[in-house]
């Protein structure tokens, strides 16, 4: 027994690793910051001296479900992608305390895998954040903090929650309009009519708990109408897939560890208002906005664009999209992020 | 290695079902052997991230109870064990994982030597980076250190079902399937529970531990 375990223990250290062809990057790293073991999973072209670093949303998510679809595939043959596992979500793993989750610290843990990036792949390598839904929160606060926004070239911010508080009220004014809209075009008029009776009654100087449950739950599932009556655009299936069962990603894992530290952020993240800081912001920025993105409204793409102090800033709203352009649009998606990359790397 | 423990893991039993086939095995004769069983199973954290787990029953005690029927008598038999085990599977990409743990396991078999198995255990969850790993200095530049790991400590709880076979007189050979969740404590900042199932065999051989005799209490109705 006990030389069995010796072997195996052996087996487990020294096996051996292949050499990474830096064109076509498949590798996974690891980020140890403050007893969290963060993976970060590098696919693509590093030739480039280009990193895309995937910011998850949720919290709750993993960064390898942002590579599924057809947008990531010309973006890995062009750049290299990191797909980060946030503290306490997907593969993470680690010893830290509740007290240690929290949004100040996941800029730090940002901020370590940045600087991972550049002291693993080169100096000379440019990072640009790419950060979704809750990620949009994440880096915008990284973005705010500091002078941490020179550690990246860009700033791409889709769909991103950076004010919460604005983010309910404009989700409620969004869903009124909208319903309006697709009443008078006699869009699945039923449902559009349950929507308007609930979404009236809430109160927006007192939208509570509950209320903004529901807002969440509401902005997906009118998605589905709005696709079905061809208002938005459907995914296209194929593309970059990671297996469920073969994949990095251990779903069950991801789920439970993920659902827990959402809980942990919860209040904090419900909380932050990063609109009256944006203006720190000097770097090129582009920010990408799902047109009927209830749960994260536009106004908020609005916000940023309006309120950074950066000279080169874009803002583009897709007209068939909701809160996940880069399915919904991604031939577009894919093409708007690539020209701000070679306008700034 | 994966294709390794697929193989065996489902040629072992294969193995031993077209044996027993062969054979036509009837008997139905049940005695805890004087070596302890040892038991060899493919490991599939999350069913498909491949591994093997290894370990061995230290039988406690035995309750065989005896019932009288109209037509004939019915026996089933209860045992109490320990089992000691090393695990260790490769999730791709991810990690690989150690597990040393012992369960406490309470198995019933029935007249046709058919069982079903609970345990509560106890473990040590080790998991092993894959990649290297870099971590931020005090000074806020950062460093590769290679190869890391975390431990856990990891109680489980398994559900097992199986059939045990007499193919050579004293050396019998079980069969199983194996369900278990482990907890794995002070993960993050909670806990995380890990889902793994098991396909494996356990043989009596004429070597190995010696166990000497075991208690058992004898029932009749």
């Amino acid at each position: 027994m006990k030389y069995l375990y010796i072997l195996l223990i052996a087996f487990v250290l020294f096996s051996c690793e292949k050499e990474q062809d830096l064109g076509k990057l498949n590798e996974t790293i690891y980020v140890r910051n403050d007893g969290a073991d963060m993976p970060v999973y590098m696919r693509g072209n590093m030739n480039s001296k280009v990193v895309v670093l995937i910011v998850h949303g949720g919290p709750g998510g993993n960064g390898l479900e942002y590579r599924d679809g057809f947008w990531t595939v010309d973006l890995e043959e062009k750049y290299a992608m990191a797909y980060w596992d946030q503290r306490g979500q997907g593969m993470s793993q680690g010893h830290y305390s509740k007290s240690d989750v929290t949004v100040a610290k996941m800029v730090e843990d940002m901020d370590a895998v940045i600087e991972v990036l550049k002291a693993k792949y080169g100096n000379d390598v440019g990072v640009f954040a790419l950060g979704h839904s809750w990620g949009g929160t994440l880096t915008a606060k990284y973005m705010t903090t500091g002078n941490l926004q020179h550690n990246l070239k860009g700033w791409i911010e889709s769909n991103g929650a950076h004010d919460n508080l604005k983010n309910y009220i404009e989700a409620t004014k969004m869903f009124v309009n909208v319903a309006n809209e697709q009443i008078a075009l006699e869009n699945n008029i039923d449902n559009w009519e349950s929507i308007l009776d609930w979404v009236t009654a809430i109160d927006t100087n007192n939208i509570t708990y509950d209320q903004t449950v529901e807002l969440n739950e509401n902005a997906f599932e009118v998605e589905d109408w709005l696709l079905e009556d061809e208002v938005m655009q459907w995914g296209e299936a194929g593309g970059n897939e990671t297996s469920m069962f073969h994949g990095p990603i251990n779903p069950l894992t991801s789920f439970l560890i993920g659902s827990m530290t959402n809980g942990m952020l919860e209040e904090e993240v419900e909380a932050t208002t990063l609109t009256n800081e944006l203006y720190k912001i000097t770097i090129p920025v582009l920010a990408l906005w799902g047109k009927y993105d209830f749960v994260v409204p536009p106004t908020l793409g609005y916000d940023t664009y309006n309120n950074i102090s950066s000279t080169t800033k874009k803002l583009v709203i897709f007209e068939k999209s909701g809160h996940s352009p880069m399915n919904n649009e991604w031939r577009k998606f894919t093409d708007e992020v690539m020209l701000f990359i070679d306008a700034n790397k | 290695m994966k294709k390794l423990i697929i193989i065996l893991s489902f040629l072992i039993p294969l193995g031993i079902l077209a044996q027993e086939q062969e054979k036509e095995v009837t008997d139905k004769e049940f005695k805890l052997g004087e070596y302890a069983p040892m038991y060899v199973s493919y490991y599939g954290n999350f069913v498909t991230h491949p591994g093997i787990k290894l370990g061995f029953d230290w039988n406690l005690l035995m309750i065989e109870k005896t019932k009288a029927k109209k037509k004939r008598i019915k026996t089933i038999k209860k045992i109490l064990l320990v089992t000691p085990s090393i695990t260790y599977y490769s999730h791709k990409a991810s990690h690989k994982g150690l597990i040393i743990s012992t369960d406490l396991a309470w198995r019933r078999y029935s007249e046709k030597l058919f069982f079903r198995e609970v345990s509560l255990g106890a473990g040590y969850f080790r998991k092993f980076n894959s990649g290297e790993t870099w971590e931020t200095n005090d000074d806020g530049t950062v460093s590769n250190i290679g190869s890391t790991s975390r431990g856990y400590f990891a109680p489980s709880i398994s559900f097992a079902f199986g059939k045990r076979f007499i193919i050579k007189k004293g050396m019998p050979i079980s069969v199983f399937t194996k369900l278990n969740t482990n907890v794995l404590t002070g993960y993050d900042a909670s806990a995380v529970a890990e889902l793994s199932l098991e396909l494996g065999a356990r043989m009596t051989l004429d070597w190995g531990i010696n166990r000497g005799e075991i208690r058992t209490i004898t029932k009749s109705k």
